[in-house]
């Protein structure tokens, strides 16, 4: 949505945006029972508010036709469990903008596009991995660490690292699937660095995939089926090499393979003819 | 899919980020100065001349975003920092959410949502282009001639029929027959009727040419809709009782909408069981398992 229609859609909300976030144990009532319909002791036991604040915000939530009595349990109304599923991905949200705040403050995030910026909840279960002067390598070695074990690869590269093309090549020759977007001057790099023999009896096998990403690529990422690792640029233009938030979480990594998605479509299949041709050229 | 829910123990941090939530959402000049910021840098005079509030206040709330790291200044620009592009980004998916429930709000709460996955429940944002349709006494197949009239436009065809009328599966024929491609989600309630009603139509040979997949569940759904490649309808059970044929009808031609609508398809694909062209010469009661 644009700037002036969020403006009036905000506007139009603002009473009902109130009601929910306004009162604690107003909210913490709704969260209780999205998981199920709830007896009062239930909700009680869920919530620890006091018993005035329990009785008169569900009363109120009553009044309002937010949650319905039946029998002796409570359940919310359709239109206020979508509510209420739509503020706790916000809460989830907002807890993944503060954990992983270090990353966000001083990098671009041009890279990832809207609508997974919207889901950035689903990064809930990932880790800040810093580099530290008594570990500068910490990043680096845990990317091989999880990378371990995995069964297919895909990645998006601005940058090349010696040691990045060494584990890959050690995939290769396990026969383990590997796609990369990637831009120019990291597939003059690969095509300079690594096995020109493996590379070509990959791309033929079919284990190799790279594609050719035109422009300027503001974000680094693997995904595998094991998990997601993911570096930003900062605001100089740097990519930074001591930072990576890395999760092996389910979502995360279906995050990371909706974000490969979004490259891999803007992307164009580099076959083995070119790579050579890119190849003669650097030689040149 | 699990939530992870507000516990007790999480008093501090649920505080926290409640106070962070009210700081942006709680202030209408603050959430503005966010939104108006998100088309790209603007001016603080553009922004003044674009709010209806005293100045002092705007500059006041520009500090307190400053001062959060949301918003930054150089002379007299202002642009969101990364961590406002965030918070603005899943700020108006919320709004955006919000506004989906309300604008459709008589149909959710006439209508049984818990068939619907969480995960997609949490994706209703979708929701906000698309418009109910109604069949009431006097205009019972309203609904239906809509969208069988946007089928024409379609070339591919994915239905979930919990329920199956004959014109559910005329209008399959009639789209088989033009070169469409079809896939269908069958229950046991709907299975016997489609296999019947489908009498004229040459299912195997559709199916043996590749038109037509048909994948059936196990379980009773409340749940019907059609995802094709220009629209999307849904029908759910009424609260309190099922009569199809009064049924509302919720559809829409969002991609974001389509898109939804296809991964509700692909899980209930991925629940079904495909049924093979060679089990249409079996009894259906052979087809369809037995119910406990």
């Amino acid at each position: 949505m644009h700037g002036e229609i969020l403006t009036d859609v905000y506007e139009y909300l603002y009473d009902d945006l109130q009601f929910i976030l306004k009162s604690a144990a107003r909210f913490r009532i709704i969260a209780s029972l999205l998981e199920s319909p709830k007896t009062f002791d239930e909700i009680r036991g869920d919530v620890r508010v006091s018993l005035p604040a329990l009785y008169s915000n569900l009363r109120l939530l009553m009044d309002e036709g937010s949650v319905r009595l039946r029998g002796d349990r409570y359940s919310l109304t359709p239109e206020m469990k979508l509510m209420g599923l739509s503020a706790l991905k916000l809460f989830d949200s907002v807890r993944v903008i503060n954990g992983l705040e270090d990353i966000w403050l001083d990098h671009d995030i041009s890279g990832i596009p809207q609508e997974l910026l919207e889901d950035i909840d689903w990064l809930i279960n990932s880790e800040l991995i810093v580099a530290s002067p008594a570990d500068i390598y910490r990043p680096h070695n845990t990317y091989r660490e999880l990378i371990r074990g995995s069964s297919e690869i895909y990645g998006v590269s601005p940058i090349s690292h010696r040691d990045l093309i060494d584990i890959y090549e050690g995939f290769l020759e396990e026969g383990v699937p590997i796609e990369l977007v990637l831009s120019d001057g990291v597939i003059r790099e690969m095509v300079l660095n690594a096995s020109f023999s493996l590379l070509r009896t990959s791309i033929k096998n079919r284990n190799l995939r790279v594609r050719r990403f035109e422009g300027a690529l503001r974000i680094a990422f693997t995904v595998t089926d094991k998990f997601l690792s993911l570096g930003l640029f900062d605001r100089n233009g740097f990519y930074d090499q001591n930072r990576d938030i890395m999760s092996t979480d389910a979502r995360a990594i279906e995050w990371g393979l909706r974000l490969y998605e979004h490259y891999r479509e803007r992307s164009e299949k580099l076959g083995l003819r070119n790579l050579t041709k890119i190849m003669l050229s650097t030689g040149n | 899919m699990k939530f992870k829910l507000l516990s007790p123990r999480d008093e501090g941090d649920f505080q926290n980020l409640l106070a962070d939530i009210r700081f942006l959402a709680g202030s209408r000049v603050r959430s503005k100065i966010i939104f108006a910021l998100m088309d790209g840098e603007r001016s603080i005079s553009d922004i003044r001349r674009s709010m209806m509030a005293p100045d002092s206040t705007i500059t006041h709330s520009l500090m307190e975003l400053e001062s959060k790291k949301l918003v930054e200044r150089s002379q007299d620009s202002c642009r969101l920092t990364s961590k406002g592009k965030l918070m603005g980004a899943v700020l108006s998916r919320f709004i955006a959410s919000l506004d989906a429930v309300r604008l459709h709000r008589d149909f959710w709460n006439e209508h049984s949502i818990g068939v619907i996955p969480l995960e997609f429940l949490m994706k209703i944002n979708v929701f906000r282009d698309a418009y109910t349709l109604e069949a009431s006494p006097g205009k019972l197949e309203e609904p239906y001639a809509t969208y069988l009239e946007m089928l024409d436009n379609s070339t591919h065809l994915r239905a979930m029929l919990s329920v199956c009328l004959p014109r559910h599966t005329d209008a399959i024929g009639r789209f088989l027959e033009i070169g469409g491609a079809a896939e269908v989600i069958l229950t046991p309630d709907s299975c016997p009727v489609f296999l019947r009603e489908s009498a004229g139509m040459n299912l195997k040979e559709a199916m043996d040419s590749g038109l037509l997949r048909i994948g059936i569940l196990e379980e009773k759904q409340e749940i019907s809709y059609i995802v094709s490649d220009t629209f999307f309808a849904m029908s759910l059970r009424r609260e309190g009782g099922s009569d199809p044929s009064s049924t509302r009808v919720i559809m829409g031609h969002g991609d974001e909408l389509l898109r939804w609508g296809n991964e509700l398809f692909d899980y209930h694909w991925s629940l079904s069981t495909g049924l093979d062209s060679e089990m249409l010469d079996v009894n259906v009661d052979e087809v369809v398992p037995a119910e406990e």
